[in-house]
């Protein structure tokens, strides 16, 4: 089980803050360490939500810790990190297979995942944007989505890991 | 929770979006911690996601599937059939009857002048990062970091960030205008005219050209000529960096008013 993705994945749908996110992983991994290390982790089955609890603990650390920081001094956003999980070649393919894939389904359909998933509408939002009926929109969007993360998992297959992700390199 | 629960219920989608409560969150994040299949999902969605927001201008720049222009144009098609047939009919038996057509007056350009949907592009204004030692607040850590969705490219994402940023400084003359640049790169035209205008309105702000100018390029997208030859006459009468570029956008906005013949 690897759980720094899994951490720096909840990181950042919560921050929407890649760097603070890689932060929060590397801090909730140590974290963990040290609680294995001291035994205060009886029963390994719940390592996973234990390791979750820990991480989410940390991300509302984080926002508490912004809350505060107003007047004080901020971390330079613009600092690199160090920490890469994959490289650009990696990102680059990755990319290259949604583009791909998202040139050959339906015009429309594409608006769909776009309003789906970066406008965050449900089907009976975008229905009249697009002129279908939510339903067909529900299905078109779930055929999409299919078609597009299908080519991309089997990209992630044949490298033997799963879909990286938008911050892994940024 | 469970995969099946997850599937049906698209909580992948909703959690990505923001819109799950607290409780369903958590019982989704403890879920992906242990499952392999769902936590592939979702990285499988927010690499998707990401390449979305980054290609969302292209995406919004293709034709608008609208219903009601679809129903229009079946319908005019149909018109169109049933005038060609009545036309072709008389051809048939008057063929010489068709004079050549009078030119009409259009705002069209002539060939070798660009088109106004030409003039109305623009490339994403530049962005440099200040280098900043001393204390930071809030907006400014916020813009900063929406700048850097700006730099890759993903304007949905920055127009989150810039959009919080403005919010926590309302006087923040940068972080409006790279709002409404963001807006126009997005697509959304009009949200981006109001952010420059509130950027305008803060008076002399290093800014003050620039918004003039997009916000020209921005009427220019609304077929909006009066109110973009506006723009351009403040930013050419500001007498900055881009008084050329203004004046050859009004010279060329002029091109377009002449008849072609």
């Amino acid at each position: 089980m690897h759980f720094h993705p899994r951490i720096v994945a909840m990181a950042v749908v919560r921050l929407r803050d890649s760097e603070a996110a890689r932060e929060i992983a590397q801090e909730a991994l140590l974290a963990v360490l040290v609680a294995l290390r001291e035994g205060k982790l009886r029963e390994p089955e719940k390592l996973p939500a234990f390791v979750s609890g820990t991480a989410r603990n940390l991300v509302n650390n984080h926002f508490r810790s912004l809350r505060e920081q107003r007047n004080t001094v901020a971390l330079d956003p613009e600092t690199p990190s160090v920490v890469n999980l994959a490289t650009e070649a990696e990102l680059a393919e990755q990319r290259q297979t949604l583009r791909g894939a998202l040139e050959r389904i339906d015009p429309r359909d594409r608006i769909i995942l776009l309003l789906t998933l970066v406008e965050g509408m449900n089907p009976r939002e975008i229905a009249p944007r697009v002129g279908l009926s939510a339903e067909n929109v529900r299905t078109r969007k779930m055929r999409a989505i299919r078609q597009v993360t299908e080519e991309l998992q089997k990209l992630s297959r044949k490298k033997g890991q799963t879909p990286l992700s938008a911050e892994t390199v940024s | 929770m469970e995969c099946a629960q997850i599937k049906r219920e698209e909580v992948v989608e909703r959690y990505l979006t923001g819109s799950v409560g607290p409780q369903e969150r958590e019982s989704f994040e403890e879920h992906y911690f242990a499952c392999e299949q769902c936590f592939a999902a979702l990285q499988a969605h927010r690499a998707l996601q990401a390449e979305l927001s980054a290609s969302a201008p292209q995406i919004r720049a293709m034709p608008a599937p609208n219903p009601t222009a679809w129903r229009w144009t079946a319908a005019m098609a149909t018109a169109a059939v049933v005038i060609l047939a009545v036309l072709g009919i008389r051809w048939g038996m008057k063929p010489d009857l068709s004079p050549p057509a009078p030119p009409t007056q259009t705002m069209q350009p002539g060939p070798a002048g660009p088109s106004l949907a030409e003039l109305a592009r623009f490339d994403p204004p530049t962005y440099t990062p200040a280098v900043l030692r001393g204390a930071q607040d809030e907006a400014m850590r916020k813009f900063r970091a929406a700048m850097k969705h700006y730099r890759q490219g993903e304007y949905a994402r920055a127009i989150t960030g810039l959009r919080e940023a403005a919010k926590l400084n309302p006087k923040d003359a940068g972080a409006l205008f790279f709002l409404g640049v963001s807006y126009l790169l997005s697509g959304q035209t009009d949200d981006g005219i109001a952010a420059l205008q509130q950027s305008v309105a803060l008076g002399d702000t290093p800014y003050l050209e620039d918004a003039h100018y997009y916000l020209a390029k921005a009427f220019l997208h609304k077929n909006d000529l009066a109110g973009a030859e506006a723009e351009l006459q403040k930013t050419v009468q500001l007498k900055g960096d881009l008084e050329s570029k203004a004046q050859e956008l009004a010279q060329a906005i002029q091109a377009l008013h002449r008849p072609s013949h």
